[in-house]
């Protein structure tokens, strides 16, 4: 029988993680969300006991900056106590949002079949499995908040090295069967925390890369055989985060291509949803249809529990309804109502009222003079930036560097805006 | 010139006016004339409730509201097409008909620009508002861009407003999120303090085992002090006895030392004789008196066999002659009388049987008489061996004599050698005695016995006293031993505790113990304080641990935190979005108002200059946005330095060609002048009348007075004008 490894591959847990973006979550859904990560972390626990695994990698990240709540800093270190009952050694590299600075204090928590992968130096440790030598285990983490630029992460991180520095201790490393590689990096998906090029992980000899940093899952070269996989965090954190997430539970098996098996771990999923509400002549039509958008993208989630944030779109004569907030949260309390399983938490309209701006500038008239204004204060982001800039300085508040990003978006809103505005009566 | 006009005015209830008709009036200049409280300033308002709405039924002004009815009524407006009734009686109901007719015009605009009276003509309040206002009116939008400014202006006000009304102002979004923030922090920081806590706790169990150790530890060396203490108070006391009872028995031993001497110098022979020796010569005296005895036991005897011999000699010689050695010999004689007989008798018997059994040949009496005949023959020689055999008793009688005298003789012999043996027994006996040193027994054994006797005693005595010494030899060696232990035990008891005190040196006094006993209870003591504390602190910490563990306030403080900033994101972005939509909008006015106030200030110049018969002459807008006047003289005035008049005259003057200017503004609605020109002079007010005619030619004016010459002087300027009296 050839030789086998399984180990899961889990990264990005960020315990104590707040869940930005959220907007208005009633007291069920905010409950149900708290408990969310912990609950995920619980799963990849779960996983790795049921799937008899010979070890976790957990690939950095496992706490996020915002301080955990106390309850949930316990949890983990009891997570890597079942662990240690069930015989499960743990390999974890610290990440850029709980650096080794951050981890000093808890050394001395941590169980005995925990190690966690030196950040000052390439880092090897040797897993043995009932006395056999299985699997070199390579890493690095982050010492601080910041990779240093002109370093990079991976470097002395090769089957070779790792052969060398354990060769004292173990005169047979060489006959060891496999050899993992654990890094949180930003690969070449992210080029601001320690980019590494594919190329050079792919050089360095090791069966496989277990990395972290990159929220969704990412897998290279491919599905067939992925030597370098990022498995994403294991609870969606923000609604920009959405579909499933969860680990691998990965087999590396002798002259055979490494196989990975998605395991969903999130208690809730994130959706954003587009719905194009362009045909819907009534506000009920506009409900069934968000209805039918929600159940479509759900069935895909492989969750039940889904919090949506619903944009509408299109040009419909229903802009203005539409706009009202009022209309906007009994649109929402339906579709919460509807179905015990999802949550809307922001219902958007970005419709438009249908209007034809071609004729409008030909018509002369102040819209036209208003087109031509806004198509070159359009055109002027720099001067709309600063005009923000000092207006929002002069009520005391800071341009944030979303308002920057999306400023072609919020001009094209300003415009759309006047123009409702323009055309609407002076009751409304 | 016109499209349409206002016709009639038709008031079914409003004030005090029921179903009464104002009208006609003509596209061009009318005037309504009539007396105080005729009605004007009521039509006036009648036409700018029915168009905009009826002012709110509140306070104490004068809406014109009939009690317990609704206001109502109709304008008719001609138009090319024919009449149009715009009608209104709830304001909730709207303007009922075809409300294009006043889709071009808003109603501040409206109220400023349509319904002058002499108080709306004493300024313009925000020129440049109004300017915009007007002239961007009727910009073929629903609505104004003045009135979406306005919206726009008021989101941005509430964004800045920290009413508590306002709750989603980025003001107020802002400080709640702050608010949050600084709430999450001090949260996060009681996290923290958990964090740590749970660190203290582990450490609390390490100092606690470790206080625990050192208390197991205190309570050892002071048990064990205490345990040393009192046997060293004990062993104190045991050496003291045994100090003073060596020393009685050193005193006893000197005192037994005088006595020994004593014994020493009484017959040293035998009083040094030993155990053995004096055994030896008991044995000796013993085996010599044994011998004494023997040999006089053997002199008793021989004198006894002596006697005894003597006496059986003398017996044995007094019974030659007696009864029985008489009757011995007679019975020897006879047996052998017997004898002789027989033979002969049994002879004879057995020849006659012999003969006589030949004879008759019987063979049984030959037989019979041959065994007679032998029996006799036999007895014969029996006889014969009798009387030839001596006799016995005879010998061995006189044997007897000899022997006992034979015996006697020995006997005596015997004696006199048993005699000579105690003899020489008794010499050898002294000489033996005088070489043991019992001379003074003078050879007897008994002496002996009794001088042994006595030196036995006084050796006894001496055993017993050297017994006694060495007793108290051994019993001082003892108690040396003893006191010797009991300071080894003294010394071994206080190391073991320099050992329990990890070699710290300690007095070897009681009162050193007793103050270490002190010292470590007090320490004992403090650390029980200590861990009292401790276990305190630890219950604590256990108890807000626990409850932490299941809180999750900070999660939920942070998640509304995070919906905070949500808010604030989304507030910020509807800020900045109506910041450029101000911007966009702000900017497009200005375009659009650069395209027609040159003209509107050169036509307010003309109007004014015709009102004022030549004095000011030129309107115009200082580049800080001020509204001044000149004449020709090129003297600029600001309209706070004119007077009433001619202030008036000014904002009149402005207004019409801003009217006249702003064609695409209220085109149906007509301008509706309350007495405007009372304060004008005759002349001016003439050059009023004109100005208003002229705007009479774009637009439909009426004005109201009840003042004949303002009549006069407007039919002065137009004579076709359409008086209307009320």
């Amino acid at each position: 029988m050839p030789e086998r490894l399984t180990f899961i591959h889990a990264a990005d847990l960020h315990l104590g993680a707040p869940f930005r973006g959220v907007r208005a979550l009633s007291e069920e859904w905010a409950q149900r969300l708290i408990k969310s990560l912990v609950e995920a972390y619980d799963r990849v626990i779960t996983a790795a006991i049921s799937h008899d695994v010979d070890f976790v990698v957990l690939s950095g990240d496992s706490f996020d900056l915002a301080t955990p709540s106390y309850g949930d800093y316990v949890r983990f270190f009891a997570g890597l106590e079942r662990l240690q009952e069930a015989g499960i050694p743990v390999y974890l590299v610290t990440g850029n949002h709980d650096p080794y600075t951050l981890w000093r204090r808890d050394f001395g928590k941590l169980p005995d079949n925990v190690t966690m992968l030196p950040s000052n130096r390439p880092g090897f440790v040797l897993h043995s499995r009932e006395g056999r030598a299985k699997c070199i285990v390579a890493g690095r983490g982050y010492y601080n908040q910041t990779w240093p630029a002109d370093t990079c992460i991976a470097e002395g991180l090769t089957r070779t090295e790792a052969e060398k520095a354990l060769v004292d201790k173990h005169p047979y490393i060489a006959e060891t069967p496999f050899a993992v590689g654990v890094l949180h990096c930003g690969l070449n998906l992210d080029c601001t925390k320690a980019p590494v090029s594919p190329s050079i992980l792919t050089a360095a000899g090791m069966d496989y890369w277990a990395l972290g940093h990159i929220h969704n899952r990412f897998v290279y070269p491919s599905f067939d055989n992925p030597r370098i996989v990022y498995s994403g965090c294991i609870q969606g954190l923000d609604m920009k985060e959405t579909g499933s997430r969860g680990v691998f539970c990965v087999t590396l098996e002798k002259d055979a291509p490494n196989k990975i098996e998605f395991i969903p771990t999130a208690s809730i999923v994130w959706q954003r949803v587009s719905v194009d509400v362009s045909h819907c002549l009534t506000l009920p039509a506009v409900a069934h249809k968000i209805m039918q958008e929600l159940y479509r993208v759900n069935g895909v989630a492989q969750c039940e529990e889904m919090i949506v944030r619903i944009t509408l779109e299109g040009t419909t004569a229903l802009h203005s309804v539409l706009k009202r907030k009022d209309v906007q949260d009994d649109l929402r309390l339906q579709i919460n109502d509807s179905c015990p399983g999802f949550f809307c938490d922001t219902l958007l309209s970005d419709t438009i009222m249908p209007r034809d701006k071609d004729t409008l500038r030909r018509e002369g008239l102040f819209p036209s003079v208003f087109l031509r204004v806004a198509d070159k204060q359009k055109e002027e982001k720099e001067a709309a930036i600063d005009y923000v800039q000092s207006e929002l300085l002069a009520r005391g508040v800071q341009i944030s560097a979303e308002i920057v990003s999306d400023i072609d978006t919020l001009l094209n809103q300003a415009e759309n805006l006047v123009l409702d505005l323009l055309g609407q009566g002076d009751d409304q | 010139m016109k499209g349409a006009f206002l016709k009639y005015a038709a008031m079914r209830l409003f004030g005090s006016f029921a179903h009464k008709t104002i009208g006609p009036f003509s596209p061009g200049l009318n005037v309504v004339f009539g007396r105080n409280e005729a009605g004007k300033t009521t039509i006036a308002s009648f036409i700018c409730g029915v168009l905009f709405g009826w002012e709110e039924a509140r306070g104490n002004r004068n809406t014109y509201k009939p009690q317990h009815a609704e206001r109502s009524g109709s304008l008719i407006f001609a138009t090319p097409k024919g009449e149009v009734e715009l009608s209104r009686t709830r304001n909730a109901d709207g303007l009922q008909g075809d409300d294009t007719l006043v889709s071009d015009l808003d109603k501040d605009t409206f109220r400023t620009m349509f319904f002058l009276t002499a108080d709306e003509l004493r300024g313009l309040r925000n020129t440049t508002d109004i300017t915009a206002r007007l002239l961007t009116a009727g910009a073929g939008t629903e609505s104004s861009p003045a009135s979406a400014l306005g919206k726009v202006q008021s989101k941005l006000a509430y964004h800045a407003s920290r009413a508590a009304a306002a709750e989603d102002s980025l003001a107020n979004v802002y400080n709640r999120y702050a608010q949050l923030r600084s709430q999450v922090a001090v949260a996060a920081a009681e996290e923290e303090k958990f964090c740590q806590e749970d660190q203290e706790l582990r450490e609390f169990e390490t100092q606690r085992e470790q206080i625990a150790a050192h208390l197991n530890k205190l309570n050892k060396v002071i048990e064990q002090a205490t345990s040393v203490c009192a046997q060293v108070e004990k062993i104190d006391s045991e050496i003291e006895q045994l100090e003073e009872q060596i020393q009685t028995l050193q005193l006893d031993e000197e005192e037994l030392n005088l006595q020994s001497d004593k014994y020493c110098q009484d017959s040293p022979y035998l009083s040094n004789l030993t155990v053995a020796q004096e055994a030896n010569l008991r044995d000796r005296l013993d085996s010599l008196t044994a011998q004494e005895t023997k040999l006089q036991h053997a002199i008793d005897l021989a004198r006894n066999d002596v006697a005894t011999s003597t006496a059986t000699y003398e017996a044995l010689q007094d019974m030659k002659s007696s009864v029985s050695h008489r009757r011995r010999r007679l019975q020897r004689s006879v047996q052998i009388v017997l004898s002789a007989v027989l033979s002969i008798v049994f002879l004879g018997a057995g020849v006659l049987f012999f003969y006589r059994g030949r004879a008759i040949s019987s063979l049984s009496f030959t037989a019979l008489g041959l065994g007679l005949f032998v029996f006799a023959f036999m007895l014969a020689i029996v006889a014969m061996v009798m009387l030839l055999r001596p006799d016995r008793a005879a010998d061995e009688w006189e044997q007897r004599q000899e022997n006992a005298r034979w015996v006697m003789l020995q006997e005596k012999r015997k004696l006199e050698a048993c005699q000579n043996d105690r003899e020489t027994f008794y010499q050898q006996t002294k000489e033996e005695l005088d070489s043991c040193g019992l001379k003074d027994a003078g050879g007897s054994l008994r002496c002996a016995r009794q001088l042994l006797d006595e030196a036995k005693e006084m050796s006894s005595d001496r055993s017993l006293h050297q017994q006694r010494l060495q007793a108290l030899i051994a019993r001082r060696t003892s108690l040396e031993d003893a006191l010797s232990r009991a300071e080894k035990q003294r010394n071994t008891l206080f190391s073991d505790i320099e050992q329990i005190l990890h070699g710290v040196s300690l007095e070897q006094t009681v009162g050193a113990l007793q103050e270490l006993i002190s010292q470590k209870t007090q320490q004992r003591s403090k650390l029980f304080d200590s861990l009292e504390g401790m276990n305190q602190r630890f219950g604590e910490l256990k108890e807000a641990l626990v409850q932490a563990k299941t809180c999750h306030d900070f999660d939920d403080l942070k998640l509304r935190c995070e919906q905070a900033r949500t808010s604030l994101t989304e507030s910020l972005k509807d800020c900045v979005r109506h910041l450029l939509a101000r911007r966009m909008l702000e900017s497009a006015i200005a375009n659009w108002e650069s395209e027609s106030q040159p003209e509107t200030y050169r036509r307010a110049g003309e109007l004014l200059s015709m009102m004022t018969d030549g004095r000011w002459t030129t309107v115009s807008m200082t580049v800080d946005n001020y509204l001044t006047v000149s004449g020709d003289d090129k003297v600029s005035c600001n309209p706070v330095h004119l007077s009433l008049g001619t202030c008036q005259q000014l904002y009149l003057a402005l207004r019409i060609a801003l009217l006249e200017t702003a064609q695409g503004v209220g085109r149906a609605i007509p301008i509706l002048a309350d007495d405007i020109l009372v304060n004008f002079d005759a002349a001016r007010r003439f050059g009023a009348a004109q100005a208003l005619t002229e705007l009479s030619k774009s637009r439909q004016v009426i004005l109201f007075t009840c003042h004949e010459e303002v009549v006069a002087a407007l039919q002065q300027a137009d004579p076709t004008l359409n008086k209307v009296v009320l």
